[in-house]
């Protein structure tokens, strides 16, 4: 079924197919055909005067039997065999952008969470590893065994001008080798599989050795190391043993079948000599193809193995496309449909009740929260480890599992609202700021299309010095905590976002760019709601109100100079807290 | 376990098999089996005598030969079959001899199956042969190995050695006996009676066989050379894909999906546009290829009738079905060639790690003092650098560490912490000056001899500062012993401040970490590298950086633990507040020891270095 679903996602192919199927039978029937034209040429003995003349839909073709002729059949047997496989093959393997395309696009709407229970490798495995699969092999194993079944035919047609029957005979002898196939197959890509898993492990304890190697001889466990590779090894390499024997164990029978087929032929061929039916140039022809048989079977069984494959990786492919939109799963949200869905979202925020949970049966974080943040004033929300700070951004962000209540900005609830309008009012600096690799122009502008001397002077408000064109390495590792920190404020000045959420790293070793953030958040962000999660006290004096959360509920608020000398007394200092 | 019968019921071996996760232990051959059971032992002797090939040849001399002798019967077989079958064309024979033929044609072609699909089996067990060579010899090396200065070595390129390497010297030797030998076996075999049969119309035709070959080759090269940057767009497009993945709240955040997934798609786009051209290229040359056995038919036929060959038909067929034989494999030998070069590239680093030198090359012999049952108690610095791919770490170190004191070690990134750590420890040997080792019995002698070097090691417990962990269980990575007692393990885990992370996982000691540690936040990994440092029970433990990662509270309980469990330790650390519970503290800059005292009083020197760290630490906790 997914190898359908699979061949149906190929687009320009199926435009083309018509002309692509025509190809392809031309492609397997003109090597026949060469055989059967140099069994006449045989026949005529290369004399003068000798031609074939086929009735062509009305069209009159006259072929000397020259080697000319010989000749001009073998380049039309090459470029249709190469026209055949590229027609196919090419406008498959371009068609396929569009599953990856699907892929994307069902990825970037699938829930937050799914992320956290999904390993990156595997998430990177289903949209490359899989992709590429289908790209290449997937397409290929299609087409091939297309091919190679026309091949098959084709040789039975010239097999037919010996005896009809001893032709027809071949498709009994396709079905058997489909047969097998259908029983082989599904162990060959089994075996495949466990040789995987098994090369994997063997994989793992040789990488003990390799990452772990002074670990393991400061401690003296060489030996037991090397049992253990041993035994990861030994499970290994049995797989592929018995991988090699099952594999000569379908040769060996398909062998047996091609080798009775052509025994088959082959008395055919005796009894129409021996009733002078056929001659000894039809007989030398026939064998020729009998001797190419056996490969044609073979290819066939080969390209068909693949076809299980493709079937899998386009199965995984097409999960990662089914998986529902994120909405979907983010249950208990009310059913509430905005009046003016894309006006922009203005006024105080308010949690009313509102509980939520990072997954459906994980505990609750935010447990009947109530708490209203004013617009425009700078916030700092303080609060242990766990007591629900940053959850109350992924909340507002509607990247959690919603257990009921409301959370209403401007006395509009948010879960009336397109996801990504939502998320289009709010500004994040995160605690540890990852950039992604490319450019600074990249990272400051992302979806903006802005000037360069907007950038620039941006870049020069925050001051940081760097070119816009400065490659930024994965994660922007070549740049300090501060420096990622005053570059997300860079983006923000450029995005006029009306609520602005900031995460305090919780040690910084470098005092200036702190300072300079806060003085940021003063200058360039007066007019701007700014929720700050805070890790430090002093931060704390300039902002307009300090919210404390504890367990998932608003214990107290009210302005730094009431709240800084209870917090004081409460944690000691604030890092203690992060 | 499963076990394949050759003559069972399809049906039925499919449906046993596909239940099974295991398969019967196959046999191996003797060679390869003696090969194979040198992986458990460190103390093997090998054959590494800086030539691959012959090395392998000589290891695996039985199970080549075996695939080469039947590869040629399957030649003499071919031949069988085309004499036969030339017979039957014999218009003159009685329905009974023809017969006979055909019963014998038939007993050729059973025999030559049974064959092939042997030799089929032999070779795939090739690639069983070449990683068990490779692995066996390079555990070996690694385990002697002294410490690896050089970036070639490093732990991807060594991961890449044993996982696709391998593979590539295997897919030459997979290619080499699928079609190089049948191919060259099949010229010594038929050649001579195309010839003998066709005369030099023959040869010609042999010839027009091989003339696909150059083409060919030229395709070939040109798709492995597009391979390359195929690779390297895959790894850039992984990238992306990656820290797309990895960071999707930040995207959320950002509204960024449909922007990253844009750039994604423009990157498939480059690398379809890429790998079309490369398989178009591809195509066209097994196209060519796979026609190109008609070719060689046209020659013949026209020089043996320019030439007026008087040879009759069954003649002209005969010599058609051999060439054909022939053809059949010359498609293939571009592959060959290409994949050679890929192994040949392969086996140069193997046999450059092959030759690398050892630790016992770079130790001295064994300074003749009674070191038995001696304890370290000191090392001395004597003018100690240390310099890594030409960047010097440490410069002129002098300095005396008296090994059953609490010290700690202090300085910016790139100071050489982790360097002098390493060196204490002696998992690398200084560059210049040397290193000397106090016992308790009064010896005094240069690290660097054998037994002195053992004496150390032994009682040294390492945590490095990038945590290692192995894909394993948290009582595996601790103990580094699949025999270990669980009870001990228990006490380090109470130790390193693990015990309340460890009740939230469904296994407790027993569960799986992961590749690298994946399931395990950075703070985790590093207190099991603690943990297993503890485990050791060693006296003195070298600790990188340990107190990074963890909050405040269990700071101070993993300091406790670390005051109370050992004899004495060095560590190095970010976080300055635990440190004063030490009884020496070293300021590191640029390689040199700026300050050295007792943490309280460089904590009340205004001027001290130390002190002043420790004002700006704290002017950030309390306003």
């Amino acid at each position: 079924m997914a190898l359908i679903r699979f061949i149906g996602t190929l687009k320009l192919l199926k435009k083309i197919i018509v002309p692509t199927s025509i190809v392809i039978l031309c492609a397997a029937a003109t090597p026949s055909y060469f055989l059967w034209f140099l069994g006449k040429t045989g026949d005529c003995a290369l004399q003068s005067g000798c031609q074939v003349t086929h009735d062509l839909l009305g069209w009159q073709v006259i072929l000397p039997l020259t080697t000319s002729s010989l000749l001009a059949i073998a380049v039309v047997a090459m470029f249709c065999r190469v026209a055949a496989w590229t027609m196919f093959e090419l406008s498959g393997q371009w068609s396929t952008q569009e599953i990856q395309a699907q892929m994307m696009k069902s990825i970037c709407k699938v829930r937050t969470s799914f992320f956290d229970e999904n390993p990156s490798g595997r998430l990177i495995n289903r949209l490359l590893g899989d992709y590429g699969m289908l790209r290449l092999d997937g397409v290929m194993s299609i087409g091939d065994t297309a091919n190679s079944f026309a091949d098959v035919i084709c040789v039975g047609l010239l097999i037919m001008i010996a005896h009809p029957i001893a032709g027809l005979l071949i498709l009994p002898v396709i079905l058997l080798y489909v047969g097998l196939q259908t029983q082989l197959a599904p162990m060959m890509s089994h075996a495949r599989e466990l040789r995987a898993v098994k090369i994997g492990e063997a994989l793992h304890r040789e990488t003990d050795l390799i990452e772990g190697r002074t670990m393991f001889t400061l401690y003296n466990k060489v030996d037991n190391l090397l049992e253990r590779i041993y035994k990861a090894f030994n499970n290994s390499l049995n797989i592929q043993l018995f991988y090699a024997k099952l594999m000569s164990w379908g040769m060996l029978w398909m062998g047996v079948i091609s080798a009775i087929y052509a025994v088959v032929v082959y008395a055919f061929l005796i009894v129409g000599m021996h009733n002078q039916t056929v001659s000894v140039t039809v007989a030398a022809v026939v064998i020729t193809a009998v001797f190419n048989l056996n490969n044609l079977f073979f290819g066939l069984s080969w390209d068909m193995s693949f076809l299980g494959e493709t079937a899998s990786h386009a199965r995984r492919a097409f999960y990662i496309i089914d998986l529902p939109d994120e909405t979907e799963q983010e249950s208990h949200a009310p059913q509430i449909v905005d009046d003016a869905p894309m006006k922009p979202l203005k006024g105080n925020i308010r949690f009313e009740n509102y509980s939520m949970s990072y997954r459906e049966h994980l505990p609750r974080i935010l447990t009947d929260l109530n708490l209203e943040i004013p617009m425009g004033l700078h916030v700092g929300i303080v609060g242990r480890t766990g007591a629900g700070k940053t959850s109350l951004m992924q909340a507002l962000f509607r990247l959690v599992y919603h257990h009921g209540g409301d959370i209403k900005v401007g006395g509009r609830s948010i879960f009336g609202l397109d996801v990504s309008f939502l998320r289009s009012h709010f500004g994040v600096v995160p605690q540890d700021p990852y950039l992604f690799a490319g450019t600074i122009r990249f990272n400051l502008a992302g979806t903006m299309d802005l000037p360069d001397d907007h950038l620039r002077s941006a870049l020069d408000r925050v001051g940081l010095k760097v070119g816009l064109d400065a490659t930024v390495l994965e994660g922007g590792k070549d740049y300090s905590v501060g420096e990622r920190q005053l570059l997300c404020l860079a983006r923000l000045i450029l995005n006029r976002k009306s609520y602005i959420f900031m995460d305090e790293p919780t040690s910084s070793l470098d005092r200036r760019t702190d300072e300079k953030i806060q003085q940021l958040l003063q200058t360039e962000m007066s007019d701007r709601t700014v929720i700050t999660i805070a890790h430090r006290l002093e931060s704390l004096f300039h902002y307009d109100l300090i919210m404390e959360l504890s367990e998932g509920k608003l214990v107290r608020q009210g302005p730094p100079g009431e709240m800084i000398p209870l917090l004081q007394s409460v944690y000691g200092n604030i890092e203690e807290s992060a | 376990m499963f076990d394949l019968k050759l003559f069972s019921s399809p049906r039925a071996l499919k449906r046993d098999f596909l239940q099974s996760t295991d398969v019967a232990p196959q046999s191996m051959g003797p060679e390869l089996r003696s090969d194979f059971e040198r992986i458990r032992v460190q103390n093997a002797d090998l054959l590494i005598s800086g030539n691959f090939w012959w090395d392998f040849m000589r290891t695996y001399a039985r199970h080549l030969t075996l695939i080469v002798s039947l590869r040629g019967v399957g030649s003499i077989l071919i031949l069988a079959s085309v004499l036969a079958s030339q017979r039957i064309l014999d218009e003159t024979n009685t329905l009974t001899a023809s017969l006979w033929l055909l019963f014998f044609y038939g007993l050729i072609q059973l025999v030559h199956r049974v064959t092939n699909a042997y030799v089929a089996m032999l070779q795939n067990q090739i690639l069983v042969c070449v990683r068990t060579f490779v692995t066996v010899r390079m555990n070996w090396k690694l385990l002697r190995m002294g410490s690896l200065s050089s970036a070639e070595f490093s732990t991807g390129n060594l991961k890449t050695l044993i996982s696709s390497d391998i593979y590539r010297i295997a897919e030459f030797l997979g290619s080499l006996f699928r079609n190089g030998i049948p191919c060259l076996l099949g010229l010594i075999f038929l050649g001579p009676v195309i010839w003998f049969y066709m005369g030099i119309p023959g040869i010609v035709a042999v010839a027009t066989a091989f003339a696909a070959l150059p083409l060919a080759l030229i395709f070939g090269r040109y798709v492995f050379h597009k391979e390359e940057i195929i690779k390297r767009q895959e790894d850039s497009l992984a990238t992306i894909v990656g820290e797309w993945v990895t960071h999707v709240r930040l995207l959320r955040y950002l509204g960024w999906e449909k922007l990253l997934a844009s750039k994604v798609a423009g990157h498939i786009r480059k690398l379809v546009i890429e790998v079309t051209k490369q398989h178009g290229v591809n195509l066209v040359n097994f196209g060519i290829s796979v026609s190109w056995w008609l070719m060689p038919i046209i020659p013949l036929i026209y020089t043996a009738d320019v030439m007026e060959d008087t040879s009759d038909l069954s003649t002209l067929f005969a010599s058609i079905w051999m060439l054909n034989h022939i053809t059949l494999y010359i498609r293939w030998l571009p592959g060959l060639f290409i994949s050679y070069g890929a192994a040949a590239a392969c086996i140069l680093r193997l046999n450059r790690l092959f030759s690398h030198s050892d630790i016992e090359d770079e130790l001295l012999p064994p300074c003749n003092q009674a070191l038995q049952g001696a304890m370290p108690t000191k090392l001395h610095f004597n003018h100690v650098s240390f310099a890594y791919e030409e960047k010097e770490a440490l410069t002129d170190l002098d300095l005396t560490l008296d090994l059953s004191r609490y010290t700690s070690l202090i300085g910016t990134v790139g100071s050489g912490k982790s360097t002098l750590l390493k060196l204490i420890c002696a998992e690398v040997q200084p560059t210049a000056g040397k290193i000397l080792v106090e016992f308790d019995n009064g010896v005094i002698a240069d690290l660097r001899h054998h037994d002195v070097y053992a004496a150390v090691r032994r009682v040294f417990g390492y945590m490095p500062q990038e945590a290692y962990l192995s894909n394993a269980t948290l009582a595996v990575n601790i103990s580094l012993d699949e025999h270990h007692s669980d009870q001990e393990v228990m006490q380090a885990i109470h130790l390193a401040e693990l015990a309340a992370d460890i009740t939230h996982w469904d296994s407790g000691i027993r569960e799986e970490v992961g590749e690298t540690g994946v399931n395990l936040s950075g703070g985790q990994k590093q207190r099991v590298n603690l943990a297993r440092a503890l485990y050791s029970g060693r006296p003195y433990l070298v600790l990188d950086d340990p107190l990074s990662a963890v909050d405040t509270n269990t700071e101070s309980a993993l300091m406790q633990s670390m005051l109370n469990q050992c004899g004495g330790f060095l560590l190095s650390s970010h976080r300055l507040t635990e440190l004063k519970k030490t009884d020496r503290l070293l300021v590191l800059h640029d390689g040199k020891v700026i300050e050295d005292g007792s943490p309280t009083t460089l904590a009340e020197d205004p001027f001290s270095e130390f002190s002043k760290h420790l004002r700006a630490a704290e002017v950030s906790h309390v306003a």
